[in-house]
């Protein structure tokens, strides 16, 4: 693979990396220097075949693990990620009724899962944001079909329950 | 309710579980994409969440790096550039740092130097005059002597 059939490969790639990157880490600035440096690292790696989803899902499992890395360091500092992650932190107990707006109710739902525990929201994030099937997840992930279905389930109910005792 | 509610509640009862699978959670993605006026109070979540993560699929599509070109050699470029630089004023800082403290040094080693010349300087003379003195003394005992 030469040097333009990996920008065009990548193009695409790259936009998933960015928001699974983000998801993880919250913050854009981050995100971005994580991808960087991953998509920089793979393509030193000269001796990789040029089969897309493969290659896709080696991405993904390098950068997931470049962002967790990085979350685990910064936590052991005891760095903050950012300060919109307080300012969410902070406030999940609103409450919403049928007269907020869309985009109240989606940031709301977004407060709540990047709430979740990272590797919920990082799974939560590759099945219903980016649609990867359970297979790919795993492979992603390292974890077995049980683990990623389990750690899915809590997830999705977490989420459920925050945003419905909102509506109380 | 109508029975599209209910198949719906059906299908989300499976995805709590993780159980669906992507065909089925794309019907739940459509069924709330399409605002239903009457809906089910119990479902307000469902909605926000499917809207939220059918809108994140389309978020940051014009996110953009190209690593090799703009990333990788000019950043590459830059920096050693700013390394370098930083190192040449570094070492000439401490170079003229270095040779301003020798020169300092020297200077109050001569002055030092200097103020014990004149010292000895100082007790030379005073010597001298005391040894002038002396004669003085001499020379009156002589007379007295005499």
């Amino acid at each position: 693979m030469d040097h333009k059939e990996f920008v065009v490969l990548f193009k695409d790639i790259e936009v998933r990396l960015y928001r699974v990157a983000r998801r993880i880490l919250i913050s854009h600035e981050e995100a971005q220097d994580s991808v960087q440096e991953v998509v920089i690292k793979i393509w030193e790696r000269k001796n990789i075949k040029a089969q897309a989803k493969n290659i896709e899902a080696y991405a993904m499992t390098m950068i997931k693990n470049h962002c967790l890395d990085r979350l685990k360091s910064k936590q052991a500092n005891f760095l903050r990620l950012e300060d919109d992650f307080d300012d969410q932190l902070d406030s999940t107990d609103d409450t919403l009724s049928a007269q907020n707006d869309v985009e109240e109710r989606l940031g709301a739902v977004e407060k709540v899962v990047n709430l979740l525990p990272e590797k919920q929201r990082t799974v939560w994030h590759l099945r219903d944001v980016e649609g990867y099937s359970f297979e790919e997840i795993e492979a992603i992930m390292d974890m077995n079909a049980t683990a990623v279905r389990v750690t899915l389930s809590r997830a999705r109910k977490e989420i459920r329950n925050q945003i419905a005792k909102q509506y109380e | 309710m109508s029975e599209d509610q209910k198949h719906i509640k059906q299908l989300l009862q499976k995805y709590l579980e993780a159980k669906t699978s992507l065909e089925e959670e794309s019907q739940l993605h459509r069924f709330f994409s399409q605002a239903e006026q009457r809906l089910d109070s119990r479902l307000y979540w469902a909605r926000d969440l499917f809207k939220y993560s059918s809108n994140e699929k389309q978020q940051h599509s014009d996110f953009e790096i190209s690593p090799i070109e703009k990333g990788r050699s000019s950043i590459g470029f830059y920096r050693m550039a700013a390394a370098i630089a930083a190192l040449v004023v570094t070492s000439l800082g401490v170079y003229r740092l270095e040779e301003n403290y020798q020169e300092r040094k020297m200077q109050e080693a001569y002055a030092e130097t200097r103020k014990a010349f004149m010292l000895i300087a100082d007790q030379l003379q005073m010597a001298q005059e005391q040894t002038v003195y002396l004669d003085y003394i001499d020379q009156s005992m002589n007379k007295l002597l005499k």
